[in-house]
């Protein structure tokens, strides 16, 4: 459904997005992961020929974004962040303006805005002025135009943001909904947003695509080491010197306490530590209250890549190196 | 994935966009500054006023067609010098309007310009003065000089309206009552763009109103300013009684006010001519002769065409005649009126001559004599029309009883004829129509009458014109400019202040505020 | 051109959702009636549109600006360009409906404007209808080409305010600056082949304006006028397109 190469955009000297390339299969829910100013809308609205790539191909259902602009328009919806209406309409006169401009014929027309207003919930405002409809039922008539002719492909630029956590479960199901009939690519800032609704993620970050993949092979695919976490009742130092002591371990930190001790552990990912450490700890003859491995998450992925980033500015992120073992890291797990 | 398709969209590409953005506006500017150039020369011109104030005649269109393949430029230049009155200002505009018509029609053939004598700035009257060579000693305020290369003409402005004061509110301009700008312009270019101008051939030798002599019943204002400068016409003056005849080159006969009769030898000469296809215009009067003579040889010359010339004296109503002004004791005056100087009630619009005339058109009579038509005398192939009348009250008085050619002793009562004309071929005349006009009145036109400001040379003219083959003059119509102005009374005052500012505003709030509410609404 | 009476009727009917567009006509209403008012007492001439024209031609360059300047501006700043750039419409469309649309308004704002020869009837006044509809006619000609000025320079800013302001500065010139300069003029260059004053002369409005008056409808007017429209909205689809090339 998109098919996206080397794709590059330039503001004045400044590289919005550079050499993106990836293409999204009829009927997945694509998330676009990335910080603010990453480059995800530069890219969105080239997917929806608002201005055309500096280089490299777009290309929409087959449709050159550039070459064949009126095609690719012709089959997305799209909903750019803001969100921009007619505050002047009604929300039924607005879609059905819409709805026309888009060619949906005028026999359909009726019909598919009444779908359209039911399938978004917007019977209740459906004579009321756009501009006095709060932020949900906005979001919800952007919606509502953007699926109003049917199209093959739907791109949501940030459907979810400046909601209130009701509206945002309630957009959310939508997007759901309606990932069932189209391929959808959505924007967000959001982890467990694309979490929750995409099939697909890739994650941009300054213009490059750093990573793609379902959400759980994302992680796996950049899981660099394995981390546990244990509770141990013991001289400390001793327990300290035993653990470090067992193969594989390449990281320790230790929050000393009066009675439990907290430890940290992070070992190379091939091999699964567990049982070693409860069998070392039981074996010296102390308590040991927990002992879990802690799973790494799309944010802990999320952080990594851009801390990595920020750390060696205006180099490539091509690919994610391990970071580095060090014994007290702090930033390992705010739960 | 298929294998990646060439960008589609590079920074050259992006330059190039640009270039071909800049072209296409070339292209564009090229396209547009070439249909303009077009259609400044092939446009069309529609009048939606109602009087088609603006749309010139057929024949003045025929002059320009004309005129518009020559080569020569042709300028017309107005020293305009208003008044205290602001009299001039309405006729002034109207001279303006249809002087661009002129230029327009004439793609420019025909430039003009109107300078301001007192207010347009002295540099700019200097500068004109000094390009079209103007002697400035000829120049009178609101003259209008039409100039092609170095030939000129000279026309009045105030030749090109008529004023009405008497109907003026108090301290406002004069209302134009006719307003003949395009009659006198064509004419006026047509003189200048001939190559060989008509001959006018005055005769002499029967103490005839001569266009050498300057003042009194000399006519040497109408022949040379109206007749030469203006209309372009070559006068000469002719003796007709020698054995040659009427000479040769000499394209209409003129006879103004003789005193004594005709030879016979005049009349057969005349004869002659006009059998061949002469021109001839005959101006008389109601005082033909102080000897005692009479003019029996060129009247019955006259009649054998049709035309009968009576031997008296019009007496006018006192609906018709003028008003005029007879000096007093100690520089007082006493305005009355002059039986024997009127305006004639109806003139003959199937004729050419008179046909754009309507009874309201100013043409002055003094002294004249009645001229009737007798078809049954006139010779086979030639018509006679009469082209002027006098109203049911005027009368004509015999002044010599022992003429009793027609009315024995009594008066005449009218309406009779003042003027008549006799057209057509006789037997034998392979050559063109002959062409005769007589006019009951010479006086009305001699430079004592031009002096007192009341000379209307327009029937006389016409008459030359038709006689000379210059029918597409005549063909221009005057225009009588529709009154529209309008004096506010100071409820009126109010009532267009009510509407105009409040009322009209108020409807589109009225229509806003309605809008804005029902749209409000759900 | 399929969606062409879609956009047209869109941007005609949003001018009266608008409470700023009746604004903008009563003001416009109240200068042209103290223009007539004036004119007709000064001149005591029944045909008071010819005078008149002169005057609502330079009342237009301060209001046809401010019916403007919303066109593409408030879209841009709004970012509803974006969606109307997006949907499958084409940017001649978009700068033919939007001209369209501000031309219907504004002839709508006129309409009234033709009360005034009713009220001189109403005084016994005989004004000459010709003149009156030559008149009209050279109003909107006039009119339609200050409406695609307006329309490329509110394309050209996200701004409105600015927008007005330099439309009206335009306008203002070529309205009535021009005349001024066609005297002075005579040093440019190339000036042995190209007769720069007649040129100043030929571009400046009122020059067409003044045959409409006089109750000509002259074709070179209507050339010219529609020449002006042309431009201005190939300027405006040019700079629709730009955000392809900036």
């Amino acid at each position: 459904m998109i098919e996206v190469r080397d794709l590059v955009k330039k503001y004045a000297g400044v590289t919005a997005v550079d050499r993106i390339t990836f293409s999204v299969e009829k009927g997945e829910i694509v998330g676009f992961l990335g910080k603010n100013g990453a480059g995800k809308s530069t890219t969105m609205k080239m997917l929806s020929c608002y201005f055309p790539p500096t280089a490299g191909v777009a290309r929409v259902a087959g449709f050159d974004c550039v070459t064949q602009s009126m095609e690719v328009r012709r089959r997305i919806g799209y909903m750019p962040e803001s969100v921009p209406l007619y505050p002047d309409m009604r929300v039924e006169e607005y879609l059905t303006y819409r709805a026309r401009l888009k060619g949906v014929p005028r026999r359909e027309r009726a019909h598919a805005v009444n779908e359209v207003v039911s399938s978004t919930g917007l019977m209740d405002v459906r004579r009321k002025l756009i501009g006095s409809l709060s932020k949900g039922y906005r979001q919800r008539t952007g919606l509502a135009e953007a699926i109003v002719h049917k199209p093959e492909l739907l791109i949501l630029d940030e459907p979810t943001a400046g909601l209130d956590p009701g509206q945002i479960r309630q957009v959310r199901e939508l997007i759901k909904e309606l990932g069932k009939r189209t391929t959808l690519l959505l924007s967000t800032h959001i982890l467990n947003e694309v979490e929750l609704t995409a099939t697909r993620i890739l994650l941009i970050h300054r213009g490059r695509l750093v990573a793609s993949g379902t959400p759980g092979s994302l992680v796996g695919g950049h899981q660099t080491a394995r981390r546990y976490y244990l509770e141990v009742r013991g001289p400390g130092d001793a327990v300290n010197a035993a653990l470090q002591a067992i193969p594989n371990v390449t990281g320790l930190s230790w929050s000393p306490a009066a009675d439990w001790h907290g430890f940290k552990l992070e070992s190379v990912p091939e091999f699964d530590l567990r049982a070693e450490l409860a069998k070392t700890v039981v074996g010296n003859g102390w308590d040991l209250r927990e002992l879990r491995e802690e799973k790494m998450t799309l944010e802990d992925l999320f952080v990594q890549i851009t801390r990595t980033d920020e750390a060696a500015p205006g180099g490539g992120v091509t690919q994610i190196r391990p970071a580095p073992v060090e014994p007290a890291p702090a930033a390992g797990g705010p739960a | 994935m298929t294998a990646p398709a060439p960008a589609a969209w590079s920074a050259q590409r992006r330059a190039g966009v640009a270039t071909n953005v800049a072209i296409q506006l070339a292209c564009l500017l090229a396209v547009l500054i070439g249909l303009n150039w077009i259609s400044s020369r092939r446009y069309a011109r529609w009048d939606l006023t109602a009087q088609a104030e603006y749309s010139l005649g057929d024949k003045t269109r025929q002059l320009l067609g004309r005129i518009g393949e020559g080569e020569a430029k042709y300028q017309v230049v107005v020293f305009y010098a208003p008044d205290e009155y602001g009299a001039w200002e309405a006729a002034l505009r109207k001279t303006k309007d249809i002087l661009e018509e002129y230029r327009t029609n004439s793609h420019g053939r025909i430039e003009y310009e109107v300078l301001s004598l007192y207010t347009g700035g002295r540099e700019a009257v200097m500068d004109a003065v000094k390009r079209h060579k103007i002697r400035t000693e000829q120049f009178s305020p609101n003259d209008v000089l039409f100039k092609k290369g170095d030939t000129e003409r000279i026309v009045n402005l105030s030749e090109f309206f008529q004023q009405d004061w008497s109907s003026a509110p108090q301290g406002q301009p004069p209302k134009l009552t006719a307003f003949n700008g395009e009659q006198i312009i064509t004419s006026t270019l047509q003189a200048l763009s001939q190559e060989k101008p008509i001959v006018i051939g005055f005769t002499a030798g029967h103490e005839e109103s001569s266009p050498a002599k300057a003042g009194g019943e000399g006519y040497s204002i109408f022949a040379r300013q109206i007749l030469e400068k203006r209309e372009g016409y070559e006068i000469r003056q002719i003796q007709i009684g020698g054995p040659e005849g009427v000479p040769k080159g000499v394209d209409l006969v003129l006879v103004a006010g003789p005193l004594r009769d005709f030879t016979e030898s005049d009349v057969r000469n005349l004869k002659l001519y006009l059998n061949a296809g002469g021109r001839a215009l005959f101006l008389l009067d109601a005082y033909p002769d102080r000897d005692g003579r009479k003019l029996v040889i060129l009247n019955a010359f006259l009649a054998e065409w049709g035309i009968i010339a009576g031997h008296d004296l019009v007496i006018a109503d006192a609906d018709s005649a003028l008003a005029v002004e007879i000096p007093g004791e100690g520089g007082t005056s006493l305005r009355t009126k002059d039986p024997t100087m009127f305006r004639p009630a109806k003139y003959e619009n199937r004729h050419l001559i008179t046909s754009k005339f309507d009874s309201d058109k100013e043409i002055h009579f003094v002294g004249a004599c009645s001229v009737l038509i007798d078809p049954k005398q006139a010779p086979e192939g030639i018509k006679t029309t009469v082209l002027v009348y006098t109203n049911a009250d005027t009368f004509a008085t015999p002044l010599f009883p022992q003429v009793k050619t027609f009315v024995a002793g009594k008066c005449m009562d009218g309406p009779f004829g003042l003027a008549a004309a006799a057209e057509g071929k006789i037997k034998g005349n392979a050559g063109p129509e002959t062409r005769i006009v007589v006019i009951g009145d010479s006086t009305a036109l001699c430079d004592g009458i031009w002096g007192m400001k009341v000379a209307r040379p327009d029937l006389v003219l016409n008459s030359i014109r038709w006689l000379a083959n210059q029918e597409y003059i005549i063909g221009v119509d005057p225009k009588t400019p529709e009154d529209r102005s309008l004096v506010l009374t100071d409820s009126e005052d109010g009532y267009v202040f009510r509407v105009a500012v409040f009322f009209l505003p108020l409807i589109a709030i009225a229509f806003g505020g309605t809008m804005w509410l029902t749209r409000r609404s759900q | 051109m399929t969606n062409l009476p879609a956009l047209t009727k869109r941007e005609f009917t949003a001018y009266f959702y608008s409470p700023m567009a009746y604004v903008i006509a009563t003001g416009y209403l109240i200068f042209s009636g103290l223009s007539f008012y004036i004119l007709l007492k000064d001149t005591r001439d029944a045909n008071a549109m010819r005078n008149l024209l002169t005057f609502l031609g330079f009342i237009h360059t301060i209001f046809v600006p401010m019916v403007t300047m919303r066109l593409i501006a408030e879209e841009r700043k709004t970012g509803t360009l974006e969606m109307l750039v997006t949907a499958p419409v084409s940017d001649v469309e978009i700068a033919v409906s939007k001209f369209l649309g501000a031309l219907g308004f504004t002839v709508l704002m006129i309409a009234p404007t033709l009360l005034y020869t009713w009220i001189i009837t109403r005084v016994g006044g005989r004004p000459d209808y010709g003149l009156v509809w030559a008149s009209y006619i050279g109003l909107v000609c006039l009119t339609a080409a200050y409406i695609s000025i307006g329309l490329f320079i509110s394309s050209t800013t996200a701004n409105q305010i600015i927008a007005a302001i330099l439309t009206f500065v335009v306008l203002f010139t070529v309205y009535f600056l021009l005349g001024f300069f066609a005297g002075s003029v005579r040093g440019l260059p190339w000036k042995d082949t190209i007769n720069w004053p007649e040129v100043v002369t030929y571009v400046h409005f009122s020059s067409h304006l003044e045959s409409f008056g006089k109750g000509l409808v002259d074709t070179r007017d209507i050339v010219y006028f529609l020449s002006v429209v042309g431009l201005g909205l190939f300027l405006t689809v040019k700079s629709l397109e730009s955000r392809r090339w900036r």
